[in-house]
């Protein structure tokens, strides 16, 4: 057994044997030995089978121009978005692990962790399995769960939801936790489906979202540009508050004015260095500010403050 | 039925078989059931005949559970787990066929160890 819907329809099987055993006379012994019989076969089965390691499957699916219903896709369309949709995966999953920059090779690009494994059907698209071989009990505790690329493709998701529907600060909550570039290529992506005409859906973990039309992909690509996302280096006077290690928070009283709030990137190894060695002493920090539409700026420390006493 | 050989790449382990049959005249399923469960039980047919046995009786009025139980076992080999359409056949029990059957694959049998 080796995936997740034969694993689901043996449980529902093994569920309606027990139903029609409820239900079967209890002198028709001949019908209820064979019924017994089926479900000792396929308990047997069950107990050999360990749920969590089966890989998760997303289905992504597309409507338009290089569709025709749900007999097939332009091929030529498929290959670039199953790439643009691959590239927009590695690049959130880099950026969760800290290791993207702004230009240049995306990391891993040869890693095979996405497979097509079967057609979509409904419209017509791709069956994309995403590869459990990564799923360690540790980054399992990161990701609520996923290994860093369902952890990808579920934010990638959020991402398609949130620049749609999402308020700005909802929307920058979001950004904050991807890499820009990571969200240039969730827009790219966006983009190539846009650019032939067509519209997209996606299925993952229990969710599913679809734009219903082009008005809608191009809102998501719009709050997704550079002119909406807007992201500066700020250099901020004043002093350490507090940090929280556990979720990665500081807080930072800028000289005169309030407190600000913000994350503490994976560049800071130790996050409680900030209350050991710089609460409360006069600093500068240099900070990422991020501004999603007319949203709160958001702010991201990834290296140490300079102390200026 | 479906092409394993093709589709897995390895021979098949057993056949599945449902036999839908009528009780003998004045038994009921529970005098009959002692005659009939070597071939109505599928860990040992399997063992013997690498057949997986089940059976369902006929001739009596049919309530809502046969039709539960019958499209249940239809169910089962009319889909792989996966989804994929599979087929069956039907072949009636008859003495003379099951003859013809023997004689036929006595001779494939003997073909096979000549050569």
């Amino acid at each position: 057994m080796n995936s997740r819907e034969s694993y689901l329809n043996l449980a529902s099987e093994i569920e309606m044997v027990n139903e029609l055993l409820n239900k079967v006379p209890e002198n028709h012994v001949i019908e209820r030995n064979s019924l017994q019989a089926r479900l000792s076969n396929l308990n047997m089965h069950f107990e050999n089978v360990h749920f969590q390691n089966f890989p998760r499957k997303a289905k992504l699916t597309f409507r338009g121009s290089p569709v025709l219903a749900s007999h097939g896709i332009s091929t030529d369309f498929a290959g670039m978005v199953a790439q643009r949709f691959t590239d927009a995966v590695k690049a959130i999953v880099a950026g969760l692990e800290g290791n993207l920059n702004y230009m240049g090779r995306l990391p891993g690009k040869e890693c095979r962790d996405l497979l097509i494994t079967g057609i979509a059907r409904g419209s017509f698209g791709f069956e994309i399995e995403v590869s459990n071989d990564d799923h360690n009990e540790s980054s399992s505790d990161l990701f609520d769960g996923l290994n860093e690329t369902e952890f990808a493709i579920d934010k990638m998701q959020s991402l398609f939801e949130k620049s749609l529907a999402g308020d700005d600060d909802t929307l920058a909550e979001l950004v904050d936790e991807i890499h820009p570039r990571a969200i240039k290529k969730t827009k790219e992506f966006l983009e190539s489906v846009s650019e032939r005409g067509a519209t997209c859906a996606m299925e993952f973990n229990n969710r599913s979202f679809r734009f219903k039309n082009d008005d809608e992909l191009k809102i998501s690509i719009d709050r997704l540009s550079d002119n909406n996302i807007r992201e500066d280096h700020r250099q901020l006077d004043g002093e350490i508050f507090g940090a929280l290690p556990k979720s990665r928070t500081f807080e930072f009283k800028i000289t005169g004015q309030d407190i600000i709030k913000g994350k503490i990137g994976l560049s800071i190894e130790d996050p409680d260095i900030l209350n050991r060695e710089y609460l409360h002493r006069v600093s500068t920090i240099t900070v990422v500010e991020t501004k999603v539409g007319q949203g709160r700026p958001r702010y991201v420390l990834n290296a140490l403050p300079e102390i200026k006493e | 039925m479906e092409e394993i050989e093709v589709n897995e790449d390895r021979p098949p382990n057993d056949i599945d078989v449902v036999t839908f049959f009528e009780l003998p005249q004045s038994e009921t399923q529970e005098t009959f059931d002692p005659k009939f469960s070597r071939l109505n039980d599928p860990v040992s047919t399997k063992k013997e005949f690498y057949v997986d046995a089940y059976s369902h009786v006929l001739g009596e009025p049919t309530k809502q559970y046969d039709v539960e139980v019958i499209s249940y076992w239809y169910s089962m080999w009319a889909h792989c787990r996966n989804g994929v359409w599979k087929g069956f056949l039907q072949i009636d029990l008859n003495c003379e066929e099951d003859r013809r059957a023997r004689k036929c694959l006595s001779a494939i049998i003997s073909e096979r160890r000549q050569s």
